[in-house]
């Protein structure tokens, strides 16, 4: 199995659709490496620069430490799984498993080719479909039946773009845990793209999130979720409240940020200076939420930070988790959620007054400067919904 | 003609309503209510049109197995001999031979042009493409009398005219749009993806062609190569201006047939024609799974 | 398998660098041979000839020659001057259309019920049968007609056999057997053409008209018609070029006074030898073409591919 090392990666359609831009990723042996970002980021143009169907316009691409960036696609030791699984339509399941054995250089006996296509379709869990046709087989098994062919000639690294978008919901679980497990058998270095960002929260060792054609964040899930470097990642990765407003001090890794909610405590990595814009933001599971009878504003006074209060809109029961919007006093909505076991005295209903209140520590503020424009920030339900889970 | 209802034979959702909306509910009260008038109408319709198109042709095979010099129709008894006639006559061998290897070599020069050019159209980063599809398509536009006489008055002047080559070139030029436009439609409708899933298995540009690419659109090719070369064998006036009356195809030796008499030769070369070309058609139609389907 | 990964498994590719140095050069020169082939064809076999059409226009015509290199007008000078011609050409549109209009009239029907067929099996019969008639040469299908309408031919027999007429009617050639020989070729044209227009049509959207209360006929109007439009003005166009180029069947069944166009163009270059005039005849008739692919092109958006798509047969 391989490293893959991208090192300024470039590529420009045309004359100036830039789709990536100066990107550099080291992918480690055995890694599992998801991309993530919206729709038209360059994810897809990463892969096939990789897989060597793009020309790529700047930088280099190597394997191990054999540059590859100029080889075509055929000379390059990586399997892909296309979208549209591209299982030949005229080959029956055995033929595509044994394509790529068959157009090699080497010479493969033809025991040699049983034994494997026999050995790749017990590995998939499909053992004597080798007669049928593509057609003849369901997405699910399409799917597989593609994973198969792909990693038939052991490659050093597998690329799957969107390999489950095209399927239903639960057999998305299941394919999910299956590739997964394929994953970790072969130990295969392993690039895969999607949309989904809880698909690539459990999957994968590190996620890349892409923001027009740039990294805007490498981490592991549990580090982009809970330290997004920037309000974008938040925003894509999970649900996230947003808080606009700017610095007006602070000490230690805590900063004061003047927004519509008032004064709110936050932390923050980096120096800020006093009147940077910054959003605060907060997930949805470091809000809590107490009832709140009364009309009046925040009980101790407002010398509380983080503390505020509003109107629940909508709660909604999400498997295990309830979450709650609540249309604060100041004017902005938020999202609230708590373990659905937690018990109440009396439950939060639609209607409800509640106080509102988190921790500085689950507080984080991030510069504005850094956010495409039309990504900014006004969260609202619609863009939560985009990315929600 | 029992299933080939209209599909909204009175078994769609409102066809209560619709019945009663329907005039002609005397006739329905007559016949008790269980004739489509409609839908009887469109069959009967139908059928009129297919014996228009099938009954020209119907006699022509009755006229070809007559046993009589003249034409009489109803024939009086069945004989073979027009067809032996034709069979065993030297000109007409000639004149068959002849447009079968027109026909041959103008449908592999068809199927070349349009396989090239459907290609370069698709993969390479060409400019002016729909230029070019139009050019590709231009040469059946045009009347075939005027592409007759332009390759007539070409062939004389660079002086290599009446040979079997100037024919099987100006059929393969003239009929080789529908190769394209086949071709053109295969490679559109081929998920691109598959050809890179084969590069990415390993497999060279050429391999990925041969193996993956060629197999797919392959019934397009041959639908292709079977229109040019069906076109070629009946194409009539292009072949007369070209042949500078030195070749005989069959078209043109019952074209000058005609003028003399009509003798049930014709009927009975006619008829091998109608085989032929009904042959090549349902292959065609075989091969392609309709492509009027 | 999870073992297997740290041992030397033989399912790998040997990536050799030896794919050959030919195939690369192949691939860097394949773009000018695949593109230049057919250019080259077309170049030399389409546009030239074309080209030399325009040249041979000019060329005058000496009594006894071909033709002589050389500039003259008097074949454009003839054409614009003896009304026959432009009346040849009046002539050849007016059938021509009403060849196209016929043809629609009668096809349009026979396309609905084709596409509306519930048996696929004899639908593929029937369009397999219409498809076969279509490539059969022109003149089997004209001497088919002529055998048919002739004095002494089958139409006349069965007239005088019932007693309808006493003596047998001079049919062919004539006009009624030329209108009749030039919509029974093109028929099969106008129908599949339609056909696949109609076939288009998702059926659950008259259902949905009737749905709404719509009866049959309204349907159609409101509904199919309207969706078939670019089937109805491509049959229409397909047609109504293909009966312009028409040679045999107004040679054979048509009177030497409703030869059209191509005959001319046919007999002036073999029969009187003036390469020239006909020459200048087939640019006139070229113009009238272009003007009207263009038009077709402009004025109802249809592709050559759509007009040439259905399969545009010829009639030569
Ligand atoms: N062949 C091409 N020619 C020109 N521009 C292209 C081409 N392919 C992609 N692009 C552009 O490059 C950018 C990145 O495209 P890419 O397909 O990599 O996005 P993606 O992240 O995969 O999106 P999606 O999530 O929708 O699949 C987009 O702006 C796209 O429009
Ligand atoms: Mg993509």
């Amino acid at each position: 199995m391989s490293r893959i090392e991208l090192d300024g990666l470039t590529k420009v359609y045309g004359s100036d659709v830039v789709a990536v831009d100066d990107i550099d990723l080291t992918v480690k042996d055995g890694e599992f490496v998801t991309l993530v970002g919206p729709s038209g980021c360059g994810k897809t143009t990463t892969l096939r620069c990789i897989a060597g169907f793009e020309t790529v316009t700047d930088g280099r691409i190597a394997m191990d430490d054999r540059e590859i960036t100029a080889e075509p696609p055929y000379r390059r030791d990586v399997g892909m799984v296309f979208q549209s699984f591209a299982l030949f339509p005229h080959m029956t399941v055995e033929e595509n498993v044994a394509y790529g054995m068959r157009v090699a250089d080497r010479d493969f006996s033809d025991t040699e080719v049983d034994d494997r296509v026999t050995e790749m379709l017990a590995m998939i869990e499909l053992p004597g479909i080798e007669e049928r046709m593509p057609s003849q087989l369901s997405g699910g098994q399409q799917q597989r039946v593609a994973l198969a062919r792909a990693l038939a000639l052991n490659p050093g690294a597998l690329l799957l773009d969107e390999p489950l978008a095209s399927l239903d919901e639960k057999l998305r679980k299941q394919m999910q845990a299956e590739l997964s497990r394929i994953q970790k058998d072969l130990g295969v270095t392993t690039v895969f793209v999607t949309h989904n960002q809880e698909e690539a929260m459990t999957m994968s060792d590190r996620i890349v999130v892409l923001n027009d054609g740039e990294f805007e964040q490498v981490g592991s899930p549990d580090t982009v979720y809970h330290e997004p470097e920037s309000i974008f990642v938040a925003d894509f990765i999970g649900k996230a409240n947003v808080f606009r407003g700017s610095v007006t001090g602070g000490e230690e890794g805590v900063v004061d940020v003047d927004t519509d909610t008032g004064v709110l405590k936050a932390t923050a990595d980096d120096r800020l200076d006093a009147g940077t814009d910054v959003g605060v933001v907060v997930r949805p599971e470091g809000i809590s939420l107490e009832r709140h009878e009364t009309e009046d504003a925040i009980g101790d006074g407002g010398t509380r930070a983080n503390v505020t209060a509003g109107e629940v809109n909508l709660v909604q029961m999400l498997g295990g988790t309830v979450e709650y919007r609540v249309y604060t006093d100041a004017g902005t909505e938020l999202i609230v959620t708590t373990q659905a076991g937690e018990q109440r005295a009396t439950p939060i209903e639609r209607g409800d007054r509640v106080r509102v209140s988190f921790a500085a520590e689950r507080a984080r503020a991030l510069s504005i400067e850094s956010i495409v424009e039309n990504r900014v920030v006004d969260v609202r339900p619609e863009i939560e919904a985009e990315t929600g889970s | 003609m029992g299933d080939d209802r209209l599909p909204d034979g009175g078994t769609v959702r409102g066809s209560d309503r619709e019945r009663e909306r329907t005039r002609g509910g005397l006739l329905r009260a007559l016949t008790g209510g269980t004739v489509d008038l409609p839908g009887s109408i469109a069959r009967l319709y139908l059928g009129a049109c297919l014996a228009f198109i099938v009954a020209p042709i119907a006699i022509i095979v009755a006229i070809s197995v007559t046993p009589e010099q003249f034409l009489t129709f109803p024939p009086n008894g069945f004989s073979l001999r027009w067809f032996d006639e034709v069979l065993s006559n030297a000109d007409w061998q000639l004149a068959l031979l002849n447009s079968l290897v027109i026909a041959a070599g103008a449908s592999v020069i068809a199927a070349s042009i349009g396989l090239s050019l459907a290609f370069a159209i698709d993969r390479y980063d060409v400019r002016y493409t729909s230029f070019l599809r139009g050019i590709g398509v231009l040469p059946i536009l045009i009347p075939p009398v005027i592409i007759g006489v332009a390759f007539m008055s070409y062939f004389f002047l660079i002086g290599i005219s009446g040979t079997l080559l100037n024919l099987v070139v100006a059929h393969g030029v003239f009929y080789s749009p529908f190769s394209l436009v086949l071709i053109s439609t295969g490679l559109d409708e081929m998920d691109r993806s598959v050809e890179e899933a084969a590069m990415n298995l390993g497999a060279t540009q050429w391999q990925t062609l041969r193996t993956v690419t060629f197999p797919i659109i392959r019934s397009n090719v041959f639908s292709g190569v079977l229109f040019a070369f069906i076109l070629s064998l009946n194409e009539y006036i292009i072949a007369f201006l070209v042949s500078g009356f030195t070749v005989t195809t069959v078209p043109i030796k019952i074209f000058s047939s005609l003028r003399y008499s009509y003798s049930p030769t014709i009927a009975a070369i006619s008829v091998l024609y109608i085989v032929l070309t009904t042959a090549v058609v349902a292959t065609v139609e075989y091969y392609t799974g309709g492509i009027w389907n | 398998m999870a073992g297997e990964t740290e041992t030397e498994t033989p399912y790998t590719r040997d990536r050799s660098e030896s794919s050959g140095r030919l195939r690369g050069w192949l691939n860097d020169r394949s773009e000018s041979i695949v593109l230049g082939y057919p250019l080259a064809m077309l170049a030399l076999f389409f546009a030239v000839p074309l080209f030399l059409l325009i040249a041979t226009s000019f060329y005058p015509k000496p009594s006894g020659e071909y033709y002589q290199v050389g500039f003259t007008l008097e074949h454009y000078r003839r054409l614009f001057t003896v009304p026959l011609y432009f009346r040849r050409l009046g002539f050849t549109v007016a059938l021509s259309m009403a060849t196209a209009f016929g043809c629609l009239a009668i096809g349009y029907p026979v396309a609905y019920t084709l596409a509306r067929m519930d048996s696929r099996l004899r639908r593929r019969v029937y369009i397999t049968t219409i498809v076969s008639t279509m490539w059969l040469t022109y003149i089997i299908r004209s001497y088919a007609w002529t055998v048919i309408l002739s004095k002494n031919g089958v139409l006349n027999e069965f007239l005088l056999t019932i007693g309808a007429i006493d003596t047998a009617l001079s049919l062919t050639p004539g006009i009624w057997a030329l209108a009749i020989g030039m919509t029974y070729v093109f028929l099969p044209f106008a129908i599949l053409t339609l056909y696949s227009s109609i076939n288009n049509i998702d059926p659950e959207l008259e259902e949905a008209s009737k749905n709404l209360g719509a009866d049959r006929f309204q349907t159609f109007r409101n509904v199919t018609v309207p969706l078939s439009k670019n089937g109805i003005y491509s049959a229409w166009m397909l047609v109504f070029i293909l009966a312009l180029g028409a040679y045999i069947v107004p040679r054979l069944l048509g009177k030497p006074a409703q030869w059209t166009l191509p005959v001319i163009i046919g007999n002036q270059s073999l029969n009187n030898l003036n390469v020239p005039f006909g020459a200048a005849l087939s640019i006139a008739m070229m113009v009238v073409v272009i003007v009207i692919l263009v038009a077709g092109y402009e004025l109802l958006g249809l592709g050559s591919e759509e007009m040439a798509g259905a399969g545009g047969g010829t009639d030569g």
